[in-house]
């Protein structure tokens, strides 16, 4: 857990960060999501003291950031960024081996914990682990940066938009293997971003900053149901129902139970509300089964359903709440 | 005579000359070099600071070593080295200066920010961020600088044979004064070749010190 | 070092003297190296030099790695003593930086700018003229300052093998050890160098400007 209390930063004159708060729990992954020059990276990199506050409090599991050293800090926290930053003159594996090193770790375990980390990223090891930079892809490089960022398995990670420097396709791929990487590790997360289907994807919840402020924070339907201020409704654009659709899950809705008779198509509760949507537009029923993933049903819905949610999370057609 | 009798006559006074010389450029290079690069580091880390330095060094550079060392001769003959060896080495670590410290700031501010910010982040102390990220990369610029100014010298210590400091420049002196030409050529040659081939040598060392990192290119996608 | 400033006084028409010859030993290598080298740096730029290219740089760059003691007393084992030879020496060892920044110069001219110019129907010589040239005057000038301060400096050392020059005095008060001559030689002497650097760096800070 890491909670950020009333932090500012300064730069002369210039606010780069006016008076934060934010707390993001254990295991949360919270991206932080605004326009450019808002103070995202900037807040980021508070935690890690790569940047000092001017006033403020910052602390890691109740404990306050300024009571170690910057370096004891920084090798507890995973640290990715959107340039990578991998050392050009060390392998693939020296450089994921980084931080362990630095911490002292043997050798052997090192190499282990590496060839570990390749897999999870999708790097066969023996392929890659001997490469330099210069000999990856844009891709290839991005998630031996993660992988970097891993490497000491810290429970704290600190994500720069780290897929930025990618094309879409390889960005979206990249983006869904995170995702089920971080259901299984469960890190706390803080993650930088400024495109929003990324963050809508990722996020567990969304700190959208605006000019050193945050303006809102939390989950992504949340933000897009019912924002709290004109620059929330309008950052997300005209087309906020689609966003809707496309971030709220099936699971999010009153399910009522199923009624006599098996409908014929049936889709995870996992699913989002236009996964729904278009099975049953395509289907020949009017009903939609819903099972938990393991087989169990846990209800039906209908066109209706999806509707009524939809007018009750947008209430008010969305006004914003102040 | 022919080049090659006298080189077998001169063999020994040519092995000698080229003793000082190398005694002489290798001293000054080692000093210039402990001074350099520290400089050079010193202002790719504080811009303000670059601008006076590098016009110092330029100077410096400007003045040709002859008059270098007229200007320098009564100012060293106050402590009694007017000649010989100690100006001849101090002037060589002067002209050193521009090319190392120069190259020393080059090749460390190329180095990437994030490379240097992901270092920090992933909690290396300042120190290790230096010797164990900075100073690989930038070995190949610094070696540059270091080449540079060691053909400079090897120039320069010829020269400096005028005021008494020995090496290759003596048959060039000798050769002038009683103009024999043979002497002269064979001071020429053997300066000539003497650069060239530290040149290259420092060419092979600037190669290994090159990270084989940055040398590897797209190897196989 | 008092008797610096009589020496001085007395002998203003020597050091106007040997000023003189100075620069004329350094004028003429530079007026034959800057068309010349220009030269070399215009043909190497061309498309039909792509092969040669590589080889010619590193040729004269190793020639420009010979001291310029040495290449002066191979000109007098080859050509004699005189100003004929410290010229020859001089203009080799000013060709290399002159066709070297010339070359880059011409590179660096945006290929936009040299289609723009193909597209209003200009002739290659028309281009070079007053497109790649003019762009590539201040890494031109910056070749020149390089070429002078180099030919200036070894200028001095032209001295030993009698091309006269400021030289005269440093050598005389070196093997006399007499410090004020030495001075009356090596002071005028750092002042031509300091001075044309300083002044091409103008001219060349102008170009830069001008560019933009
Ligand atoms: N070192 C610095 N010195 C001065 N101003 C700075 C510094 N770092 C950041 N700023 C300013 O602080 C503000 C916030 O910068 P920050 O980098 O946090 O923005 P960001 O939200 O990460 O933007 P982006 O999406 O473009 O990365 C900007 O106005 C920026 O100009
Ligand atoms: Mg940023």
């Amino acid at each position: 857990m890491i909670e950020f209390i009333d932090v500012r930063k300064t730069y002369g004159g210039e606010i780069a960060v006016n008076g934060v708060s934010l707390r993001v729990e254990t295991g949360e992954l919270c991206v932080l999501l605004g326009p450019s020059g808002c103070g995202k990276t900037t807040l980021l990199r508070m935690a890690n003291r790569l940047v000092e506050p001017t006033s403020g409090t910052i602390m890691i599991d109740g404990e306050d950031i300024m009571c170690s050293s910057p370096v004891e800090l920084r090798r507890r926290i995973g640290y990715a960024i959107q340039s990578v930053g991998l050392f050009p003159h060390r392998t693939v594996a020296q450089n994921i081996a980084t931080t362990p090193e630095l911490m002292g770790m043997a050798a052997g375990k090192i190499a282990a914990r590496t060839d570990e980390l390749l897999s999870m990223m999708n790097l066969e090891p023996a392929r890659y682990r001997d490469r330099y930079p210069s000999q990856l892809s844009g891709g290839e490089a991005q998630r031996v940066g993660v992988a970097r960022a891993l490497a000491a398995d810290p429970p704290l990670l600190l994500m720069d938009e780290p897929f930025g420097a990618i094309d879409p396709i390889n960005r979206a791929e990249i983006r869904e293997e995170f995702l089920a990487l971080q259901r299984r590790l469960r890190k706390t997360i803080i993650f930088v971003s400024h495109d929003i289907p990324e963050a809508l994807f990722l996020a567990d919840r969304i700190a959208l900053m605006r000019s050193g402020n945050i303006e809102q924070v939390g989950a992504p339907p949340e933000l897009i149901a019912s924002p709290a201020t004109e620059f929330v409704k309008r950052f997300f654009g005209g087309d906020r129902r689609m966003l809707l659709l496309e971030t709220t899950r099936v699971a999010e809705m009153t399910i009522p139970p199923a009624g006599p008779g098996n409908p014929r198509a049936a889709i995870a509760a996992e699913s989002t509300l236009r996964e729904a949507l278009l099975a049953l537009m395509s289907g020949d029923g009017e009903h939609l089964g819903i099972h938990d993933g393991n087989g169990g049903m846990l209800g039906e819905i209908t066109l209706g359903d999806i509707q009524r949610h939809m007018a009750l999370a947008m209430r008010a057609d969305g006004e914003p709440r102040r | 005579m022919s080049l090659l009798d006298f080189l077998h006559e001169y063999d020994q006074s040519l092995l000698i000359a080229l003793g000082e010389h190398l005694r002489l450029v290798g001293i000054a290079l080692l000093i210039a070099v402990a001074a350099g690069v520290p400089t050079g580091a010193w202002i790719a880390r504080g811009e303000h600071r670059a601008g006076p330095v590098l016009l110092a060094a330029n100077i410096i550079q400007t003045i040709p070593s002859i008059a270098l060392f007229g200007l320098m001769i009564p100012i060293l003959a106050m402590v009694n080295h007017g000649i010989g060896f100690l100006p001849a080495v101090i002037a060589l670590i002067l002209y050193a200066q521009l090319p190392v410290i120069r190259n020393t700031r080059v090749a460390l501010r190329a180095i990437p920010p994030a490379t240097l910010d992901a270092a920090r982040g992933l909690g290396m102390t300042e120190r290790q961020i230096f010797l164990r990220v900075a100073l690989p990369l930038a070995a190949p610029g610094i070696v540059a600088g270091i080449r540079i100014a060691a053909t400079m010298s090897i120039g320069v210590a010829a020269v400096a044979a005028y005021i008494g400091a020995g090496g290759l420049g003596i048959f060039i002196v000798r050769g002038i004064q009683t103009t024999w030409d043979m002497m002269t050529i064979a001071g020429a040659v053997g300066i000539a070749l003497l650069t060239l081939v530290v040149e290259i040598a420092l060419g092979i060392v600037q190669r290994m010190l090159t990270p084989k990192g940055l040398r590897v290119r797209g190897g196989g996608r | 070092m008092n008797e610096l400033f009589p020496f001085f006084a007395d002998h203003l028409k020597d050091i106007g003297l040997r000023l003189g010859e100075h620069v004329r030993t350094v004028g003429v290598a530079l007026l034959l190296a800057i068309p010349l080298g220009m030269g070399i740096g215009i043909a190497l730029s061309r498309g039909w030099a792509r092969r040669i290219r590589g080889p010619v740089f590193y040729l004269l760059g190793l020639g420009q790695t010979i001291p310029s003691l040495a290449l002066l007393a191979l000109a007098v084992g080859l050509l004699g003593i005189g100003v004929v030879p410290a010229v020859i020496a001089l203009l080799l060892y000013s060709i290399l930086p002159i066709a070297r920044n010339c070359y880059t110069g011409i590179q660096s001219v945006p290929d936009a700018a040299v289609d723009a110019a193909r597209g209003l129907g200009m002739t290659q010589l028309q281009i070079l003229r007053s497109v790649q040239l003019p762009l590539a005057g201040a890494y031109i000038i910056a070749g020149i300052r390089t070429a002078t301060v180099v030919a200036i400096s070894a200028g001095a050392l032209a001295s030993l093998i009698g091309a006269g020059g400021l030289g005269d005095f440093i050598f005389a008060g070196i093997s006399l050890y007499r410090p004020e001559e030495m001075l009356a030689g090596a002071i005028p002497t750092a002042l031509l160098a300091l001075g044309a650097d300083f002044g091409l760096s103008l001219l060349e800070k102008r170009l830069e400007r001008w560019r933009r």
